[in-house]
């Protein structure tokens, strides 16, 4: 976050930044009033963000790659592209293999019946030894900056404009403006939020980006980089926990019933790949040990089994796990401090969905829309519409236990922001009533069921009986307990492990999470310090750069700027020209590397390396700023099995669309689950965009902001947005209320008629917008429609984050 | 005299040109020098960090405590000016966390706890039209109970692969898990590692949607 007032110009995307992160704006404006910077706003509306920024660009909605496809071809054609880091830190001089290709829309290998890709043509080139071939000119015409040029050829301005419905003039400076940051001595950052990931192609939106960054040489360095600004306070720490089916914690694949997953042995073949990964065997086995202690050994495969393995062949995400539950396959649920009844994509099918559960565990400090989806008020309905179900609480069989929980500040515990940096929150009041902290709940939750499997000698049972769990015998779980375990400890003394390139695969070391390890230290006295607790607030950088490194904790190992490798040129020890204040760190020929041996030369600066310390820069792979990948660069070719649509971005129409894509002759993203082919609405009956989007006042489903009185007051009802001339097409008066629908459901709202919205040119047609605040439900003192009953199950062909900012809708005066 | 803070913005806000004592009704001199003392001094604050978006902006919590240093009630919920993100700064929801906990009654004044934070475990049965209190003790141990039930009725131990072989697979699809992302690190981690032994594999948090 800090980090922003490092950079010349930002990019924001997706993003109202300054409504939902207000604080990036310090930062940022920090930037502009120390450096001069520009900011930059891409967005379909014009907001408080639109407001502040220096170039504002309107787009449709869903049509990020075009936008940013013509970027990419607008730099290749200008050669703005940062060249020797291109050359030496991405890609991009790697030779991809015969049979790979590129047509109307669609890559080598598709297969239309399963709608997927066989990827084995999306790979490199490589010689005897299986290294990848290079040309370090880049103009063999198999090399990846050649193919990149040649895809995005099509991405002429006209056309982009045609799709994007941007005036050339904005889509002008937007280019000169971004790609300014080319130059070897300016870095660019990119900001972006939902409403770059919730479309079809919302992975491929972020791919776009990071060809972007890549080709202007901007990971890596201060001032950089790609900004996911995270929605919600420890939806960072949640992911690196793995509350996803498709990981385990530390971001490891999660085992399947494939074959390649059969045992430990096997699994461990298939998930370790070359580079920084290669320590995969250690963090598996650490984790085994921490979950399963003494009943995880060699002889059983560290207790490998006790793990679920999911069907391989099945999607088990937030889209799957409703329609599943909707078709009755699912009897169990815990909702802990979430609210799909508001939050989730088709909300009127998600509700229903809850009525076919047999029971309902939740925890929350309110009593939200999804804890009363069973009451008579959750069933009311803007208009009848036969095709939406209405229930009673009668019609209801799911028994429901609700768990009061406490707020934030009534227990303690660490957050992960969205830059990583692990922060502790102190206990400052006392719980409301019998309220509890969710570390509670989940610690009685175990110790209950696991009492009643207690002497089973079934082996089903193994996982829960064996179960390493004891986080102490007082009152509450000691917090400092499941700290050090996810740290990691040695099992011998169980003193913290200090990082994870310590960690064992023999089962000497237990560790929950390997890229928390490092979090706890020891204090000079022996005792566990708990490095989020950290407060000094000194900047610890030479030329003000803002790392305050000792300030809290962030992962990994207290690195504050990832692949900061990219921010001292290829030899290690000369700063990018002109750019000697961001170079983070550099290789010192003269210090001692490694203590034991004597030998010289290690990597030093300001931030902690994302380094082998001791490798040097004219080593093997002392060139490879990206670690974590088995390339040891950036990759603007997205090779073999990394994305499922496809190496290089394409720019498909949103599911549902007012026009036909004028790219390809793909319509939607060939690799998409359609879940409900008889729900997608076309543009006769449902004639307009709709998006969705928040305000500063409310957050997320509303249920920690609706609930509170001042920020009731200050924004009370819902309403939607509509331009001055569709309001003047459908009769419409500002402040009186409309209905909203879609082939889902329908809501009432009122209608906002601002300048914010205007009708857009695309391809010779006029296409309006409805924007939608999705925060309202019906509990709390602020109440309105829940916009999310308008929207699809829909999902990204690689992420399956549902398509909440692109579909189509009517509107009409209520 | 107690006045809301609905009543005091509408009186100040008629009168804040001339801010006379018969309009008001009170002496303001008096009151500024009895409001001199802030009713956070002396009091420590501790530090917390947002609940709401993910900037991670710090904030200090000013509680009132009883003799023997438990906490009774909230004083104030401020921008920590120490935390390097924020700097002291806190945007509409962070300044009014305050409200998470406490709220001045609209009738008198009162600062009271929020009566929508729910104090008592609560159960609603299977076709039943209303909430009933229950003790955590039947809660928890009702809980565990239909855990057990649908895990036990529904668990797949071993399963036949693509390739013959017998695999275990340890896992129930019948039971899933949404949430987590306002928890804690430690909170997560700990349910993670509950749902994955029971077997779950329906396991998803709000980062996906």
């Amino acid at each position: 976050m800090v980090d922003l007032k490092n950079t010349d110009v930002a990019l924001i995307m997706g993003s109202n930044a300054a409504e939902n992160h207000p604080v990036s704006f310090r930062w940022l404006d920090r930037a502009r009033q120390d450096r001069g910077a520009k900011i930059i706003h891409v967005d379909p509306r014009f907001t408080r963000t639109s407001a502040k920024a220096d170039v504002y660009a309107p787009l449709r909605s869903g049509t990020d790659i075009a936008f940013l496809g013509g970027m990419i071809k607008y730099i290749l054609e200008n050669k703005l592209y940062h060249e020797a880091y291109v050359a030496n830190y991405t890609n991009a001089t790697f030779l991809i293999k015969e049979g790979f290709s590129f047509n109307d829309g669609i890559f080598s290998g598709y297969d239309p019946d399963k709608r997927a890709y066989d990827v084995s043509s999306w790979d490199y080139e490589t010689d005897a030894e299986g290294s990848p071939v290079k040309d370090m000119t880049m103009t063999h015409p198999r090399s990846v900056l050649q193919l990149l040029k040649k895809h995005y050829s099509r991405y002429d301005i006209d056309t982009v404009c045609s799709i994007t419905g941007t005036p050339k003039n904005k889509y002008m400076q937007v280019l000169e403006t971004f790609c300014s940051t080319g130059a070897q001595d300016k870095t660019g950052t990119i900001l972006y939020a939902m409403g770059i990931t919730q479309h079809t192609v919302g992975s491929q939106n972020i791919r776009a980006f990071a060809i972007v960054q890549l080709l202007l040489g901007n990971m890596g360095r201060p001032g950089g980089g790609i900004n996911a600004l995270r929605g919600e306070n420890n939806v960072q720490g949640a992911t690196d926990m793995a509350l996803l089916y498709h990981i385990i914690p530390g971001y490891i694949t999660s085992p399947s019933n494939a074959p390649e997953h059969k045992d430990l042995t096997a699994f461990l073949t298939k998930e370790t790949t070359k580079g920084y990964r290669s320590n995969t065997p250690k963090w598996v086995t650490s984790l085994l040990k921490a979950w399963w202690g003494d009943a995880a050994t060699k002889n059983n495969d560290f207790g490998y089994h006790y793990l679920p393995k999911r069907d391989s062949k099945k999607n088990y995400s937030h889209i799957a796990m409703f329609e599943a539950m909707h078709k009755g396959e699912i009897d169990g649920l815990f909702v802990m401090g979430t609210n799909p009844v508001v939050g989730g994509p088709n909300a009127n099918k998600e509700q229903e969905a809850l009525c076919n559960l047999k029971w309902m565990v939740q925890a929350d400090l309110w009593l939200n829309e999804t804890a009363d989806f069973w009451t008579y008020q959750a069933w009311e309905r803007a208009v009848h519409n036969d095709k939406v179900d209405r229930k009673t609480p009668a019609d209801i069989g799911t028994e429901v236990f609700f768990l009061p929980a406490c707020a934030v500040f009534e227990k303690e515990g660490t957050a992960a922001q969205t830059g990583r940096w692990v922060q502790f929150r102190w206990k400052g009041a006392e719980p409301v009533g019998d309220s509890k902290a969710d570390l509670w709940i989940v610690d009685q939750i175990a110790t209950r069921v696991r009492k009643l499997y207690q002497g089973s000698t079934k082996p089903q049972d193994e996982p829960i009986v064996n179960l390493n769990w004891d986080y102490g015998h007082g009152h509450e779980p000691d917090i400092m307990k499941v700290a050090l375990e996810l740290n990691g400890y040695y099992l011998a003394d169980n003193k913290p492990v200090p990082s994870f390139a310590k960690l064992m695969d023999d089962g000497t070391t237990a560790c929950g999470c390997w890229v928390y390890c490092g979090c706890m230290g020891l204090t000079p006295t022996g005792e566990l310090d708990y490095k989020p607790m950290h407060r000094d607030n000194k900047d610890n950088s030479k030329h003000g750069l803002g790392l305050f490194s000792n300030w809290a904790w962030s992962w990994p190992v207290n690195r504050r700027i990832v692949y900061n490798r990219c921010s001292v040129q290829p030899d290690g020890i000369t700063p990018w020209p002109g750019d000697e204040k961001r170079a983070l760190i550099q290789w010192d020929a003269t210090a001692v590397g490694d203590p034991a041996t004597g030998k010289l030369g290690k990597w030093v600066g300001d931030d902690v390396p994302d380094f082998n310390v001791t490798l040097a820069p004219e080593e093997p792979g002392g060139k490879n700023p990206f670690i974590m990948r088995p390339e040891g660069v950036g990759c603007i070719f997205a090779a073999k099995t990394s994305m499922k649509d496809g190496p290089f971005p394409e720019h498909y129409e949103p599911w549902e669309s007012p026009t036909t894509n004028k790219i390809n002759s793909q319509q939607n993203n060939p690799c998409v689950k359609v879940w409900e082919p008889d729900k997608q609405g076309n543009s006769k009956d449902f004639p307009y965009v709709a998006t969705t989007y928040r305000v500063v006042e409310h957050w997320q489903t509303g249920a920690l902001t609706r609930n509170l009185p001042w920020l009731s007051e200050l924004m009370p009802d819902m309403f939607v947005e509509i331009s001055e001339e569709l309001a003047k097409e459908k009769n419409i008066k500002n402040g009186r209320k409309v209905i909203v629908s879609t082939s889902r459901g329908d809501i009432s709202a009122v209608a906002c008629v601002t300048k914010r919205l205007k009708p857009m040119n695309i391809n010779g047609e006029i296409v309006h917008m409805v924007g939608a605040i999705w925060q309202f439900g019906f509990k709390g003192f602020a109440t309105g429609d829940i916009a999310n009953r308008l929207t699809p199950h829909i999902g990204c062909a690689n992420s399956m984050c549902p398509e909440y900012k692109a579909f189509l809708c009517d509107i009409r005066r209520a | 005299m107690k006045v809301t803070r609905r009543q005091f913005l509408k009186v100040t806000g008629a009168t804040a040109a001339t801010f006379a004592v018969v309009e008001l009704g009170f002496d303001l001199n008096a009151t500024a020098s009895a409001i001199k003392e802030l009713r956070t001094k002396n009091v420590t604050p501790v530090p917390t960090v947002c609940p709401y978006c993910a900037s991670g902006c710090g904030l200090v919590v000013y509680s009132q405590t009883d003799s023997s240093g438990k906490y009774e009630k909230l004083l104030s919920i401020q921008g920590d000016p120490d935390n390097p993100i924020n700097m002291g700064g806190a945007c509409s929801k962070g300044a009014a966390m305050f409200n998470l906990r406490e709220i001045y009654d609209p009738h008198n004044g009162e600062q009271v706890v929020n009566p929508k934070r729910v104090a008592k475990p609560l159960y609603r049965a299977p076709g039943s039209d209303k909430w009933e209190e229950k003790d955590w003790d039947w809660m928890l141990d009702e809980i565990a109970k239909r855990v057990k039930e649908t895990r036990d009725a529904s668990f797949i131990h071993k399963e036949k692969l693509e390739d013959g072989t017998e695999v275990i697979v340890n896992r129930t699809e019948r039971i899933g898990s949404i949430g987590g992302s306002g928890l804690d690190n430690e909170e997560c981690y700990l349910h993670s590692k509950l749902m994955r032994a029971l077997g779950l594999v329906y396991l998803e948090t709000q980062a996906r949607i």
